[in-house]
């Protein structure tokens, strides 16, 4: 009985430390909010990067964020805030529709035809969301196949099938999802434009050129050089890490 | 699915933007070398499929006076797509001798730059145009003058937007050192066109002159006296004031080999009368002059859905440029779109001549025998100074149902209640109300990880009851050896009861050697009805129960019989140790049964 009681006080404790946390990170996003509404976008992008060096982050956050730079013209980094947002937030209109912006700003070519109907099929969901769908799907198959060994009835058998399928589907999109997010590592440029050379070293020649706010996929790294890859153009190069900003 | 339309609205918007910039621009001249007393017509050409072609911006040209001397342009719409092309007319005058080069003329179109080629010019003397310098050297009269200038209006009183041509005239019969620069009379208060110079000779009591005839085109703006005061001309000439001290009109301003004279015109003033307010149409919109109006379609049949380009020209003569769109009534079965227009103009025979042309697509909305209604124009015609209102005949224009699956097509700019997008920016900040934290990855929270292995973990619980339950059902001998040991305990606890309560010794001895007989029997899955000390210690040997444990169960058993059969007493002493060895021997037994 001691017991629960002392675990009842740490979770009460602990828990009002998180809302503390919490308001003073909404506190400090209104701060910043307050800037970009004067005009103040360097002070503003300035707020919220403090907010996100402690480690609170949110899709608004990222969103802001974004804005900022881009008021700043550093739009290298505001599309970096802005994808992480979207992986945050896919489905919310403001995100999308700046994202875009910004990609035909810095001239992102349109990816081919298939790609963009994955892709949107892809961004209905956050990661965390797809997870938890996964998750709740098989918290069903395991009830249902409870049901159906004790009642024996034909409707949990189909129902444990719908269940199983929801899952299969669902873990492979997870895979996916996870490759493309957690795996594969995709970085923007923000500093452009930057020459991208055929070795990790200035005593390789420079094969081509990236402009700010490109996305590019980060395919391995040698000391301050990382390997990028262009799939649209099919090009491979090396580029230093400081022109990068991974997502 | 919204993002996806959205992607591909973009895709196809770039890819119009891709070949709406189809502007094009040349320049051209009529002549790469004149003489000094020589026009130069520059011709300007711009062509585009858009509808509003922006004006060229002109380099400086400070070595000619430049004179517009008209334009036209032509205007198409094909399958929505607008193009037109535009021609400007200037006139170029000399002022100096030698080779100039004529800069890139630029046009701005949304913010690219387009530019011709320069263009070279020879300048010459004037001398080396053959004809003319022999006239004037031939001119003899001493006692006329040298050089005179005279301006005149074709009429002294007109209406507002009337057109007024104010002419100036340079009578010269020496030769000019340089072109003259001239200073205009004030024309504040007129819309001016200018015209190209005319050079002719004529004779002016008896002298023949060499006249270089400029006109003005004006335009009243509003009602009043308007004094346009003297033109100047300021001229360089051959120096023949010593011969001619006695001559009227120079200024003593000597240089070497000649000098400056500076001749005025009279004064010349107009008297502009305001337009009559009688009778004045409600479509009126201040054209002066005399028009004529006409309306015709590109096609005369068409289909619901399916544009069709409605062409109103206005043309006659009077202030052209001025006309305003005629404004189409409103159409229930049309939906209209922007109009565009273009202009042509004309200034020969010193009136300003041209025609106005509006285009404007219409999608008729429904099937039918349509009749597009006559559009009207109102205008002032000072002449008969009265107003005249014209329209255009009734246009018949027969609509078939809409093709299978078609939809309006929009080809231009959307009309005035649609949305028109200024510009386009990123979308504004997000002000939260509460902060919603963001954790990281799910599948990396030890709670989550738990959570989902909860179910496996229950789920194999639940199985091993399952088959748990399945061998209880179905196997007694195994059901009977499970019970064996809670059954024993049941007749223990019985013979307690009995010991406790004082009952006969019988009776609890008995009890005993039931919990003992049950239990056995219950292990090796037999009745425990019929056993006898014998069968047991069989029983339990076959199943390979240790012999002093046999000895044991057969010792207890043979002491309860005694006494259950024979008349002997036993103590409590012997009855409780009786108890304990029992429940000793049951523990053992549950170990070495198997």
């Amino acid at each position: 009985m001691k017991k629960i009681f002392v675990g009842l006080f740490l979770l009460l404790v602990s828990a009002s430390v998180f809302a503390a946390a919490k308001g003073d990170s909404l506190l400090l996003l209104n701060q910043g909010n307050d800037l970009y509404a004067r005009g103040q976008y360097d002070k503003a992008a300035g707020v919220y990067e403090n907010l996100l060096a402690q480690k609170e982050l949110n899709a608004s956050l990222y969103y802001n964020l974004g804005d900022a730079y881009y008021k700043t013209q550093r739009y290298g980094r505001a599309v970096a805030c802005f994808e992480r947002a979207a992986r945050l937030k896919p489905r919310d209109p403001d995100i999308r529709f700046n994202l875009n912006f910004l990609r035909t700003f810095v001239k992102e070519p349109v990816e081919p035809f298939p790609e963009i109907l994955l892709t949107s099929l892809n961004n209905q969901l956050s990661l965390n969301e797809l997870t938890a769908l996964c998750s709740v799907f098989y918290f069903l198959l395991v009830l249902g196949i409870i049901f159906y060994t004790l009642s024996k009835q034909q409707g949990f058998l189909i129902f444990n099938l719908a269940c199983l399928l929801a899952v299969l589907v669902l873990s492979g999109w997870l895979f996916v999802k996870y490759d493309r997010e957690v795996s594969s590592r995709e970085a923007i440029v923000i500093l452009g434009p930057a020459d991208v050379r055929n070795g990790p070293g200035f005593e390789n020649s420079v094969g081509f050129t990236l402009p700010e706010g490109r996305k590019v996929a980060v395919l391995g790294g040698k000391d301050d050089w990382a390997a990028v890859g262009l799939k649209n153009e099919g090009l491979k190069g090396w580029l230093e890490k400081k022109y990068l900003e991974e997502i | 699915m919204k993002k996806l339309f959205f992607t591909l609205l973009l895709l196809i918007l770039s890819a119009r933007a891709g070949f709406a910039d189809n502007i094009a621009i040349s320049a051209s001249i009529d002549k790469n070398v004149a003489a000094l007393d020589e026009q130069i017509v520059l011709e300007l050409t711009l062509s585009g499929n858009v509808s509003n072609l922006p004006n060229p911006v002109l380099p400086d040209m400070s070595n000619f006076t430049v004179y517009s001397s008209g334009r036209s342009q032509s205007l198409s719409i094909t399958n929505g797509q607008m193009s037109s092309s535009l021609i400007f007319r200037y006139t170029l005058v000399p002022k100096n001798v030698g080779k100039y080069s004529i800069r890139p003329i630029t046009l701005q179109y949304e913010g690219k730059t387009y530019q011709t080629e320069p263009l070279q010019i020879e300048i010459l003397p004037a001398g080396r145009a053959p004809k003319q310098a022999q006239a004037a050297a031939g001119a003899p009269a001493s006692t006329a003058k040298n050089l005179f200038i005279t301006a005149e209006v074709d009429k002294g009183t007109a209406y507002v937007n009337e057109q007024v041509v104010y002419t100036f005239k340079f009578f010269r019969r020496i030769r000019l050192l340089a072109n003259p620069q001239y200073s205009p009379a004030n024309f504040t208060g007129f819309w001016t066109e200018d015209t190209a110079p005319k050079n002719y000779y004529s004779n002016v009591n008896g002298a023949q002159y060499m006249v270089t005839e400029v006109k003005t085109l004006l335009f009243p703006t509003k009602p009043g006296r308007f004094n346009l005061g003297a033109a100047s001309l300021q001229c360089s000439v051959q120096d023949f004031s010593q011969n001619d001290p006695a001559s009227d009109d120079f200024f003593a301003s000597f240089f070497s080999g000649g000098r400056t004279q500076v001749v005025r015109t009279n004064e010349v003033s107009v008297n502009v009368l305001p337009l009559p307010e009688s009778k004045k149409p409600a479509g009126f919109s201040g054209a002066v002059g005399q028009f004529k109006i006409s309306g015709s379609l590109d096609k005369k049949s068409s289909r619901a859905n399916e544009p069709v380009t409605l062409s109103i020209v206005i043309a006659g003569t009077g202030n052209i440029k001025t006309v305003p769109d005629p404004g189409l009534p409103d159409w229930q079965d049309f939906k209209k779109y922007e109009t565009a227009s273009s202009l042509n103009i004309n200034k020969d025979d010193a009136a300003l001549k041209g025609s106005k042309e509006f285009k404007t697509i219409i999608v008729p909305l429904t099937a039918g025998s349509k009749t597009i209604k006559p559009v009207e124009f109102s205008f002032f015609d000072p002449k008969e100074r009265a107003y005249r209102t014209i329209a255009t005949e009734p246009l018949p224009l027969e609509v078939k149902p809409p093709a299978q699956g078609s939809s309006p097509n929009l080809p231009l700019a959307a009309s005035k209640n649609e949305v028109s997008v200024m510009t386009s920016d990123i979308r504004y900040i997000k002000s939260p109300v509460a902060w919603e934290s963001y954790g990281g990855y799910l599948f990396d929270k030890p709670w989550f990880l738990a959570l989902n292995a909860f179910p496996l973990l229950f789920l194999g619980l639940f199985f091993g009851y399952v088959r748990w339950q399945e061998k209880l059902s179905g196997d007694v001998a195994f059901a009977r050896r499970l019970r064996a040991s809670s059954a024993a305990k049941k007749f223990l606890k019985k013979a307690r009861a009995l010991l406790d309560a004082g009952a006969p010794a019988a009776d609890y001895y008995n009890a005993v050697s039931r919990a003992l007989l049950e239990f056995i029997a219950n292990k090796s899955n037999v009745s425990a009805d019929g056993l006898t000390t014998a069968s047991i210690a069989e029983i339990l040997i076959s199943k390979k129960v240790p012999p002093e444990s046999v000895n044991k169960v057969s010792e207890i058993l043979e002491e309860c019989n005694l006494v259950r059969f024979a008349p002997t007493t036993a103590t409590l002493e012997m009855m409780k140790a009786v108890f304990a060895l029992t429940g000793e021997t049951i523990a053992r037994l549950e170990k070495e049964m198997r």
